[in-house]
């Protein structure tokens, strides 16, 4: 069986070795999930300390059938969102009020992979209103359907389609800013 | 404005992200694990305590005949304990959380076979890969099958109520395959195919010659209904499997499995389910109508104490919903109730009945009670639960289960008493043979693992008839420790 496998069955028997490789094993991925949700690395540390005991308590119930990182991920989504509604900072109300001209990071639309890094890109769509950043986060990213994330938001299906297509345009109209940015900055130099 | 493609490319490069946390989230972790230990073995003391004190109770107020303390023990019986349905409460509240996370139904299961018969490595680079064409295939707000389609599609399978792929087959979607370099970001193959849904399409596809080329497949419509599997190309496969996504769970839930029970407790004669049979009270101090000239002597019966008793058997159980099954199996229940009795008189005797009817019995015994010596009555029932269970907890590991038994009894060496000679005899005929009852039991699940599950808690059966046709004040009430063992229905 593979070592994964043989991990879970020790953290089943209460192996804190096994337990520590385990979330060595995870931990940096899923604090990118974490990250990407919350306002703070303080918050995404919280996410991802809270999440992993849950991963810990309910690690029988991963059948060993699909991939332990989707399942210790979608632990993580879910944990990231109770907090999100749980904590006051964020004000999960979902409605957008702020100005959406407002300068961030701006990078290229064209192919933002090429300009920056994941924590770049994670840095800019932290940047959107908290439930703008959630529902994004939630189709765009971990391609849950808009019905889904009604339902796990306690919000509208149509809302969350619309606050969406708002996000990505938000987001796109930074990114566009950001390219003609770059380019002036790039033909000063040269 | 930016494609799929854009999206697509934020997709990958966001999952990419990893980020060093610091040292204190594992000492938080751990510290947070630590005291889930303590607090599950506080719970677990607290319920064997209160087990063993209710036994106790029961053992006490079952050695005692008076009709004072019968009617103590029923008062303490009725009055529920606070703590099972508290910790219950507690843990209820506890996993609430996980429960979004069971409402996923994005999540698709990878091909088992596939990963298993992998090396560590492949395993995880597969796994990832099959991670990352799930997460990009679900995100295309430009599809050929709007999400509309895919809801309405659902909502329909909703309606009708109908096995998960079948309402799907009247519908033919185009699907635009891709092959892609991730590496340079270019299309290297389009194939257009016609499937319908709930089909599984297998094609041959061409394997870059370039080992280290890193090309994966997508649906360009990103229809949710469909399911990739990558050729294996490690193994030199080139079979592309484009197949039907929908959950296999509905299917796999509906599968029967195996069940072994047993349990291991006391059982004893009682009125009702809270109330011990009082011998005194029903056959002793009872006006009894004793036929003209025949004086006999009336000793006073036993008191009928608890005595060991034990059940095995094997069960079917088949899930009704993700939180409700049903189950019928076999059952061999062994009870037995414990009496005092003097030594044997004769080894034939002419009794009355309570109806006058005349018994010649095999043996008799007189002396009845307080003579020290302990007679076990003994019963042995083949019975037949049909029970229904349902699951509690979010977390699927409490169940009750409870359900009705038709039983019969096999074999006995109970004694009989006749209340006008006063004395014990054995007639297996004045037995019920055919027994009804009604059982119930809490289960906590122990252990899981992918072959079987364990299961154990507290459980009790009632006979609701009496094992003897000329009394039916009597009845047979068994409570102990239980345990089932599910094997897992095979795919």
């Amino acid at each position: 069986m593979t070592t994964e496998h043989q991990l879970v069955q020790d953290c089943l028997k209460g192996k804190p070795s096994a337990q520590k490789a385990l979330y060595e094993l995870f931990a940096s991925r899923m604090l990118g999930v974490c990250y990407r949700y919350t306002k703070s690395m303080s918050d995404a540390e919280d996410v991802l300390q809270e999440g992993f005991v849950k991963v810990f308590h309910y690690l029988s119930q991963f059948r060993g059938e699909g991939d332990l990182g989707a399942w210790i991920r979608r632990i993580m989504v879910t944990t990231a969102i109770n907090y999100l509604k749980k904590n006051s900072r964020y004000q999960f109300d979902l409605s957008f009020s702020a100005d959406e001209n407002h300068f961030l990071h701006p990078v290229s639309p064209d192919d933002p992979e090429m300009m920056l890094d994941a924590k770049q890109l994670a840095d800019i769509v932290r940047q959107l209103p908290p439930g703008y950043q959630a529902i994004f986060n939630l189709h765009a990213i971990e391609g849950y359907t808009h019905v889904e994330i009604s339902s796990m938001l306690g919000i509208h299906e149509g809302t969350s389609r619309s606050q969406y297509a708002r996000a990505r345009n938000l987001l796109i109209t930074w990114l566009e800013k950001e390219s003609e940015s770059t380019k002036q900055t790039r033909y000063a130099r040269s | 404005m930016p494609g799929p493609e854009f999206d697509r490319t934020l997709q990958a490069k966001m999952q990419e992200l990893q980020l060093e946390p610091s040292p204190a989230v594992w000492e938080g972790v751990e510290a947070q694990l630590h005291k889930r230990k303590r607090r599950r073995g506080v719970i677990w003391f607290f319920m064997l305590a209160s087990l063993l004190t209710a036994g106790g109770i029961t053992w006490y107020n079952q050695n005692s005949t008076s009709p004072v303390a019968l009617n103590k023990t029923e008062n303490k019986d009725s009055h529920p304990s606070t703590t099972e349905r508290n910790n219950s409460t507690l843990l209820q509240k506890k996993i609430n959380e996980v429960d979004l996370i069971k409402q996923d139904k994005n999540y698709r299961e990878l091909d088992k076979t596939d990963l298993n018969n992998n090396t560590n490595s492949q395993h995880k680079s597969i796994a990832d890969l099959d991670s990352k064409i799930i997460n990009e295939r679900k995100s295309n707000p430009d599809a050929a099958i709007s999400q509309r389609d895919i809801d309405n599609l659902r909502a329909n399978k909703n309606k009708s109520n109908r096995h998960p792929n079948a309402f799907s087959t009247t519908k033919q979607v185009e699907l635009v395959l891709i092959e892609k370099d991730i590496k340079n970001s270019r299309v290297v193959t389009k194939k257009t195919i016609t499937a319908e849904v709930g089909e599984k399409l297998s094609m041959e596809v061409d394997i870059p010659n370039d080992p280290n080329a890193y090309t994966r497949f997508s649906l360009h419509n990103h229809s949710k209904d469909f399911i990739i599997h990558e050729p294996r190309r490690d193994v030199g496969d080139n079979n592309l499997v484009v197949q039907n996504s929908l959950p296999k769970k509905k299917d796999e839930s509906k599968k029967l499995s195996w069940n072994i029970d047993f349990g291991l407790g006391a059982s004893s004669l009682q009125e009702g389910i809270l109330q011990q049979y009082n011998a005194v009270a029903n056959d002793y101090l009872a006006p009894a109508s004793v036929p003209a000239g025949l004086a006999a002597i009336q000793r006073r019966p036993s008191a009928v104490t608890a005595a060991p008793a034990f059940k095995i058997g094997a069960s079917l159980s088949r899930p009704l919903s993700k939180r409700t099954a049903v189950s019928v199996g076999l059952q061999y229940n062994y009870m037995s109730n414990k009496i005092e009795i003097g030594k044997p008189v004769d080894s034939v005797l002419t009794l009355y009945g309570q109806d006058q009817q005349r018994l010649d019995v095999g043996a008799a015994y007189n002396g009845a009670g307080n003579n020290g010596e302990a007679f076990y009555n003994r019963y042995h029932l083949l019975q037949m639960p049909l029970e229904f269970a349902w699951n509690f907890d979010r977390a699927e590991r409490w169940w009750w289960n409870s359900g009705l038994t038709i039983g019969y009894l096999i074999g006995s060496d109970a004694l009989l008493y006749n209340k006008q000679a006063g004395v014990y005899y054995r007639d297996n005929n004045a037995l019920n043979k055919w027994q009804t009852g009604i059982h119930t039991s809490i289960n906590y699940g122990l252990l899981r693992s992918d072959i079987l599950k364990v299961a154990v808690g507290p459980f009790a059966s009632y006979q609701l008839n009496s094992p003897e046709h000329t009394n039916s004040k009597k009845h047979l009430l068994m409570i102990g420790i239980g345990a089932r063992i599910q094997f897992k229905a095979k795919n």
